[in-house]
């Protein structure tokens, strides 16, 4: 086993964490290198030791891996200079690549993480250009605010009564024998209300928000792929954020070739049952594997294009139609 | 903090060994042996932040993963009892070849803790915590599987087909931790309750039931001779029938622990 622990100092506290290298020597080690962050505050290791199964089948596809902890969970302190938990956290894996490119020679990631760890991910691969893929399972609500999550919360609750309950015989005999919540019925049926007359200006936000994010990461030559399990409101979020139709704002070339969309029937929020994770660590497997081939035609498109436009133009952003 | 593989070079393990500071190290040790399964997740951070507060008090304390578990070597197939008691010896010996300690001391919990009074039989074992301690393997398989069912059975009102894994490897999946058939035989001929034999170790009973369960077993201890000091410190969020790897820090234990090293601190 190749697997070697590294401290990285961040702030006035440590990082600790676990690289996963390919090839003995740094010569060969190929540059690109899968992180896996945090899952909630589940430590390194991830949910049923997923993130440790991940890193090692990685490493047999020929694809170095590292996880280590952010502040405050696992084995990692909370840095005490007074930052905010999200720029720790961003500070903290910068430093960390940082460390594995002087150390390895990693000079391009891909970031995984879930839930939490997936907003981190997105939020990273926004910011950072040695970023160049992110893989997101069951990611909600990104760096948007608290009014964008009771808006998805209620939209998600009034779609449940108008599209499914309404027509199911099971949610009439609750209604009808009072076990129904009538305080969570009566606010769905004044939200959906409520938008059809006014519609409320969270989601035209949060839309321009997550697009403008979207085209920092895919302008970039970026990759992304969303997983999440069936039922996961993650999964609703997205398609209030970057529904089918929004999907054509991004030129064809883009959504094809860069963004990847994954569902997980029969899986909780976590993967708990073994097949779910199997079925997880699958997808996630054969997305890494056509990557590079992905990654190289994507920037040699962005290449052609960009010799082929005039020398005075900057490069246009993607754009989404109204 | 130091992290470090450690062990047999095929198969070597994961620890972490907090160092006291220097002006209160003594020349003991303390080794925490982790619980299992969806615990071994809950209670990550917990034996962290118990480590930092051990080490303070001057020892040198190691946090391990057993073999086929956590940041260590090998995968389902590599988990066992027998290798797991190896584990905790070799942890042992790492602890006094690092720090070159001459007594060591014992913290377990749940199944680290049916582990530790095993292990306590060694002469340089001085104090020994046993957290909520697995005295019966079948009354532990069996808990765990009603847990699975409380937690599945919510599930299920959604995802209906939610499926097991199939695998001949396995003999069931609880709370996403699969049991090779070899580890579920070995625990179920754990039975702790009638061969309990501490009378040369001073041990600490942390009891965090709400029903006082683990006080007859002190009784029977302290009769055979045993030097117990019970301590009943309930914990509310043992179990967690939501999310079964939810993180907890479990603060009240954590101080009956430290306030039981302090009396004799090195």
């Amino acid at each position: 086993m190749r697997e070697f622990p590294f401290t990285c100092t961040s702030g006035f506290s440590e990082v600790f964490g676990i690289v996963h290298p390919f090839q003995e020597d740094r010569e060969s080690e190929p540059d690109l290198c899968v992180i896996i962050l945090n899952s909630g505050m589940t430590h390194r290791v991830g949910p049923h030791r997923l993130a440790v199964r991940l890193a090692r089948r990685l490493v047999k596809l020929g694809i170095p891996a590292a996880r280590f902890d952010l502040s405050g969970i696992g084995n990692t302190d909370v840095r005490k200079d007074g930052e905010s938990i999200k720029l720790q956290w961003l500070s903290q894996c910068r430093e960390v690549m940082a460390l594995l490119e002087e150390d390895y020679g990693y000079k391009r990631f891909v970031l995984i993480g879930l839930c939490v760890g997936g907003q981190a991910s997105f939020g990273f691969a926004a910011r950072d250009e040695r970023v160049v893929g992110a893989i997101l399972l069951n990611t909600r609500d990104y760096e948007l605010d608290t009014n964008w999550e009771k808006y998805a919360s209620m939209e998600r609750d009034a779609r449940f009564y108008w599209r499914r309950a309404t027509f199911r015989k099971h949610s009439w005999k609750r209604f009808l024998t009072g076990k129904s919540s009538f305080k969570k019925i009566g606010m769905a049926l004044a939200f959906q209300v409520r938008e059809w007359f006014r519609p409320s200006k969270t989601l035209n936000h949060a839309k321009d928000w997550f697009s403008g994010q979207m085209s920092k990461i895919l302008d970039r030559g970026s990759c992304i792929l969303f997983l999440f399990s069936k039922g996961d409101p993650g999964w609703d979020q997205l398609r209030l954020l970057l529904g089918q139709k929004e999907l054509t704002g991004y030129s064809s070339a883009q959504v094809e070739s860069q963004v990847s969309v994954q569902i997980i029937p029969d899986a909780d929020h976590t993967f708990t049952m073994r097949h779910s994770q199997e079925g997880a660590l699958t997808l996630i497997l054969a997305w890494m594997e056509g990557f590079e081939e992905r990654f190289q035609s994507v920037r040699k498109d962005y290449h052609s294009d960009a010799d082929k436009a005039p020398q005075d133009s900057d490069p246009q952003p993607a754009k989404r139609t109204q | 903090m130091k992290q470090l593989f450690f062990g047999p070079p095929a198969l070597p393990l994961f620890g972490i060994l907090h160092y006291p500071p220097a002006e209160s190290a003594g020349g003991e040790g303390i080794v925490i042996a982790p619980p299992f399964a969806n615990e071994y997740f809950r209670s990550y951070r917990s034996n962290k932040v118990l480590a930092d507060r051990l080490a303070k008090l001057g020892y040198f304390v190691l946090r391990f993963d057993y073999s086929g578990t956590g940041d260590s070597a090998g995968d389902d197939e590599d988990m066992s009892l027998v290798r797991w008691r190896e584990d905790l010896q070799t942890s042992m010996a790492q602890l006094q070849e690092e720090a070159g300690v001459e007594r060591i001391h014992l913290v377990g919990r749940r199944i680290g803790a049916a582990l530790c009074i095993e292990a306590s039989t060694k002469p340089e074992i001085q104090r020994v915590v046993l957290w909520d301690p697995v005295l019966n393997g079948r009354d532990y398989l069996a808990e765990i599987k009603e847990d699975h069912e409380e937690f599945i059975g919510m599930y299920r009102r959604v995802h209906r087909d939610m499926k097991e894994f199939q695998s001949d490897l396995y003999r069931f999946e609880a709370l996403g931790q699969c049991f090779p058939g070899d580890l579920v035989d070995e625990i179920e001929t754990l039975d702790l309750d009638s061969a309990l034999s501490l009378s040369h170790v001073r041990a600490c009973l942390i009891d965090s039931s709400e029903d006082q369960r683990l006080q007859a077993s002190a009784q029977v201890l302290e009769k055979a001779g045993a030097h117990i000091d019970y301590r009943q410190v309930v914990d509310p969020w043992a179990k967690d029938p939501v999310n079964p790897i939810r993180v907890y820090l479990p603060n009240a234990i954590l101080r009956a622990i430290t306030d039981w090293f302090k009396v004799e601190t090195p």
